[in-house]
């Protein structure tokens, strides 16, 4: 068939999959150290995207300050609830900490409608024009968005791999009792987990929100799709999940020729189910993982 | 003494686990602890290493009162500890495992590893060496980058003594070393333990395998339903008849 | 915060009104207390439609206003209780059941999306109680079995029909539809291609696309490339702001026909006026030139609060108060809500003295029929209960509307 209608569609989907990569892999690092999914993960992206939109307009337009911005808020905004609400529930069933995650999700959500309204707020940030790359048309604020987030993700794997403090966290990932007799933290550890979890999903809502317009459900409605990919890569697994969301994106809008636009985002769910028919412990079981 | 069990008593509900139970370990020496199963000795271990408190009684470690500590306190007091079932983190390969056991690293904080990257990259530097040399004498130089999770019993065992030895500890309780290890493995690890004492570790072993462990001990001790009922050098505790009869009549 | 309306004293705060109706038990007859007519003004204050809630609202309360200072309606006064769809089903249904079974209104008024106005209507129809929506879906005509629903607006296939004379008008030769997967942005766009085709056009490409998604980039592409010479969208405001940025963004020369309520100033505000310049608008407008559409703006001016805009779906909310308190003077005291809501077609239809405000219409009515004519269109229900308001097109020049024409059909 037509390679170059092909060629786009995979490459919008690696670019939006590459959005949800974020929160995707911010929800698998606490879903593998704390045991539970958590839902606020969405609107800590709402609140990053709103704080980075006010941040950079009182930076005098600067992006890269409103990005700076946004994703410390968020991160803080992650560390809040994991001292305040998350620690607490460590050790039992991990439905009472999804519970409050949900809980923590309406909270934000109500107290931003309160303080910033309703109505729908961009980036305000020049409007590019694509160009042709052979059959791509490729518009050149979606190759920022790439690379940031690939940048994140990068960031995100040194953390991990390379410093003393990734190790820690995966220690603490593999055995928190082991962790614990072997002298370390969990504590300060779990405080850094969320610090990193926080400014990814923070960053995530940015670029969602640069690449649509920033509303008060927006963060609430990417989780499902985040959700997914973790599931797809194998929870605990931060690489798994950029390889989820990523297939989930392409998979999505290289199925549209055949189901349509309405039914790409069930898709992306069934092959969400399919992998873990065949495979449950998700896709990926490589044996560098968080957990 | 390097660590010291006066008077501890302690009790799962009614049922008295341990009795009034007391033991020294003298500095640089190897201590043996021996027993019928049930007699309470891993729960004085669990008591000792903060993961049980006790109902009554002082523990102290190299003149340090630790009774009321955690065990993240008494780990980094200098008190370390092995498991029966050896536990390792299983994802991570044989050398983190070792990485991350050792205290106190700079990098384990978020700002100062921004703020201060050059003192994380020595002190990382220095922490592989001493792990390198770790591993070398563990004999588990073949298996460094392989996840822990994929090696043998034996293999564990000496990886879990590496990494307690991480913790620069003072004491180090053995909870049955020799256990499901296969008897060429058990010469090494009798040698590993005795190399290390000469280096001036001290330890206090539970063990079952007591042909192994007089080898290696000056003194061993003899718990039965909770409390110490002998106390000596290995050979005397072992003809002595209530040891016998606790053990049921069966030839030591 | 933005547009709360909750100043009058004619509003009761859910908490009281919950207080005092949780004791009364009463089973779900509609049978309305003889000295109050309770409303339940169930409008989008956050959403897709927040633009138009707020203001929706706040016109409700003021036309209830207006009645009791009038001296209310056949003896009875009446009470608002306002509640948020939040421009989705699932909220704007507990929200119906809430009004509904907790404070027992005796009408709902002001759905505003489609999606919304069919949820609720299940609940309406059950509850033996009147529904007035502003939505467009046609199913909410066919699905309207005891004529309890009002439609103070245009349905979608008239809306539909209004785009395609619009795109006539302007010289179209080549349309393609975008569609949000809902009733509404389905309606238009079936409507539209209905109408289209009738006349012996062709549409080139149609696409429905999902709410929410990151990028709608695929969907453009895929419509793009049927070389279509207008886009026509059946679109809210948030997605046709993505869809135009991506448009310009891929370089599209063709025109765009987008719906009145994705317009706003923050649309000029996100994109700019160069890549909105020259799209075209197509909305129903109100009754420009009745005195009852004057009457409003003054009212509005005067009591609606800074954060407010009025719009032609306040001004539709406004008609519905006003018509409904007519309706309930026209009944009589003591009336059912089924009598009430045989008065709604008479007070609004030809045939009788023509009235501009309730205060005349209630003047009237002792001495026979009346036609209110609404400051949101002439009413005149048909026998689905739809009303048929005018339409206009208007292009946006430097950033602003600027009427081309007005549509009647």
């Amino acid at each position: 068939m037509d390679f170059a209608l092909f060629a786009n569609l995979a490459f919008n989907g690696l670019i939006e999959g590459a959005v949800i990569a974020l929160p995707a892999v911010a929800l698998t690092l606490v879903f593998g150290v704390m045991g539970f999914p958590n839902a606020s993960t969405g609107d800590v992206m709402t609140a990053g995207a709103y704080a980075a939109q006010t941040g950079q307009i009182a930076m005098a337009g600067s992006i890269v300050a409103g990005v700076i911005v946004g994703s410390v808020a968020s991160a803080l905004l992650a560390l809040v609830f994991y001292l305040c609400v998350f620690r607490f529930f460590q050790g039992r069933p991990s439905m009472y900490a999804l519970v409050a995650s949900i809980g923590l999700a309406f909270a934000t959500r109500s107290t931003l409608t309160f303080f910033l309204g309703y109505d729908q707020r961009v980036f305000p940030i020049p409007l590019t024009r694509a160009f042709s790359f052979g059959p791509l048309r490729i518009v050149p604020s979606d190759l920022y968005i790439l690379a940031t987030s690939v940048g994140a993700i990068v960031l995100v794997f040194l953390l991990l791999y390379v410093t003393p403090l990734g190790r820690r966290m995966r220690a603490v990932a593999d055995n928190p009792d082991l962790a614990r007799s072997c002298g370390i933290s969990s504590h300060r550890v779990l405080s850094a987990m969320w610090l990193i979890a926080g400014a990814v999903t923070g960053l995530g809502g940015i670029l969602f929100g640069i690449k649509t317009v920033i509303t008060p459900l927006m963060g609430w409605e990417a989780l499902l799709p985040a959700f997914a990919a973790m599931i797809l890569g194998g929870i605990g697994n931060p690489a798994g999940a950029i390889a989820g969301a990523l297939t989930i994106g392409i998979a999505q809008e290289l199925s549209t020729p055949f189901v349509g636009f309405t039914y790409k985002i069930g898709v992306g769910f069934a092959i969400m189910v399919l992998a873990l028919v065949l495979r449950p412990s998700g896709l990926f079981n490589l044996s560098a993982r968080v957990r | 003494m390097i660590l010291s069990l006066s008077h501890v008593a302690f009790a799962f509900g009614d049922f008295r686990v341990l009795d009034d139970v007391s033991l020294d370990v003298p500095p640089k020496e190897i201590v043996g602890l021996i027993g019928p199963n049930g007699a309470g000795k891993s729960t004085l271990f669990a008591v000792t290493s903060g993961f049980e408190k006790p109902l009554a009684g002082t523990i102290m470690l190299d003149g340090r009162d630790i009774t009321h500590d955690g065990p993240v306190a008494r780990a980094r007091a200098g008190l370390g500890r092995t498991f029966q079932v050896p536990r390792e983190f299983r994802h991570l390969t044989v050398r983190e495992n070792l990485l991350a056991a050792a205290p106190n690293q700079t990098g384990e904080n978020l700002l100062p590893l921004f703020l201060s990257p050059r003192r994380v990259r020595e002190e990382e530097r220095a922490l592989r060496e001493k792990v390198a040399d770790l591993i070398a004498f563990l004999n588990l130089t073949a298996v460094k980058d392989t996840p822990s999770g994929s090696l043998s019993g034996g293999q564990k065992k000496l990886l879990e003594l590496g990494r307690v030895l991480m913790g620069d500890p003072k004491v180090i309780l053995l909870d049955e070393p020799f256990a499901g290890v296969n008897p060429v493995l058990i010469d090494s690890l009798v040698d590993r333990i005795r190399e290390l004492n000469a280096q001036g570790y001290s330890f206090l072993v539970i063990e079952h395998n007591l042909r192994a462990l007089s080898d290696l001990c000056s003194t061993m001790h003899v718990m039965d339903r909770g409390a110490m009922i002998a106390s000596g050098a290995p050979s005397a505790v072992l003809d002595d008849p209530k040891v016998q009869e606790a053990y049921m009549g069966g030839v030591l | 915060m933005v547009g709360t309306p909750f100043t009058r004293r004619s509003v009761l705060l859910s908490a009281g009104a919950t207080a005092i109706a949780g004791t009364l038990g009463l089973p779900s007859i509609a049978w309305s207390q003889s000295d109050r007519f309770i409303v339940g003004a169930l409008n989008p204050v956050s959403g897709a439609g927040s633009p138009y809630g707020p203001a929706m609202q706040a016109s409700i309360v003021m036309a209830a206003d207006e009645i009791n200072a009038a001296g209310g309606a056949a003896g009875r006064m009446i009470e608002v209780i306002g509640e948020d769809t939040q421009s989705a089903p699932d909220a704007a249904v507990t929200a119906a059941k809430k009004l509904i079974e907790v404070n027992k209104v005796d009408a709902i008024l002001g759905t505003w999306s489609s999606g919304v106005s069919l949820a609720v209507m299940p609940l309406a129809l059950a509850a033996g109680i009147p529904q007035a929506v502003t939505s467009g879906a046609p199913q909410i005509s066919e699905l309207d079995d005891k004529d309890l629903i009002w439609r103070f607006n245009a349905s979608n296939v008239l809306f539909g029909t209004a785009f395609a004379k619009a795109a006539a008008a302007f010289g179209f030769e080549r349309p393609a539809t975008m569609a949000f997967n809902n009733a509404s942005g389905i309606g238009n766009s079936e409507g539209f291609t209905e109408a289209w085709t009738a006349d012996g056009g062709e549409v080139v490409a149609e696409v429905v696309y999902e709410p929410n998604r990151a990028s709608y980039r695929s969907e453009l592409q895929r419509v793009m490339s049927a070389n279509p010479d207008v886009i026509v969208a059946g679109s809210y405001l948030p997605d046709t702001t993505i869809l135009l940025r991506e448009w310009y963004q891929l370089g599209g020369t063709n025109k765009w026909i987008i719906p009145g309520w994705a317009f706003g100033p923050q649309l000029v505000e996100a994109l700019g006026p160069d890549v909105l310049e020259g799209v075209i608008v197509v909305d129903s407008i109100s009754n420009e030139s009745a005195a009852s559409y004057d009457h409003y703006a003054k009212m509005f001016a005067e009591n609606a609060g800074p954060n407010l805009t009025r719009s032609v779906y306040s001004t539709i909310a406004y008609d519905m108060m006003i018509t409904f308190g007519l309706a309930i003077e026209a009944a009589g005291p003591g009336a059912s809500i089924a009598e009430i809501n045989a008065k709604i077609r008479e007070v609004a239809s030809p045939g009788g003295t023509e009235v501009f405000t309730f205060a005349e219409g209630k003047e009237a009515l002792k001495n026979g029929d009346i036609n209110y004519q609404g400051a949101s269109s002439r009413l005149d229900f048909d026998e689905f209960g739809d009303a048929k308001p005018d339409f206009a097109a208007a292009v946006i020049r430097n950033g602003e509307l600027v009427r081309s024409e007005v549509i009647t059909l």
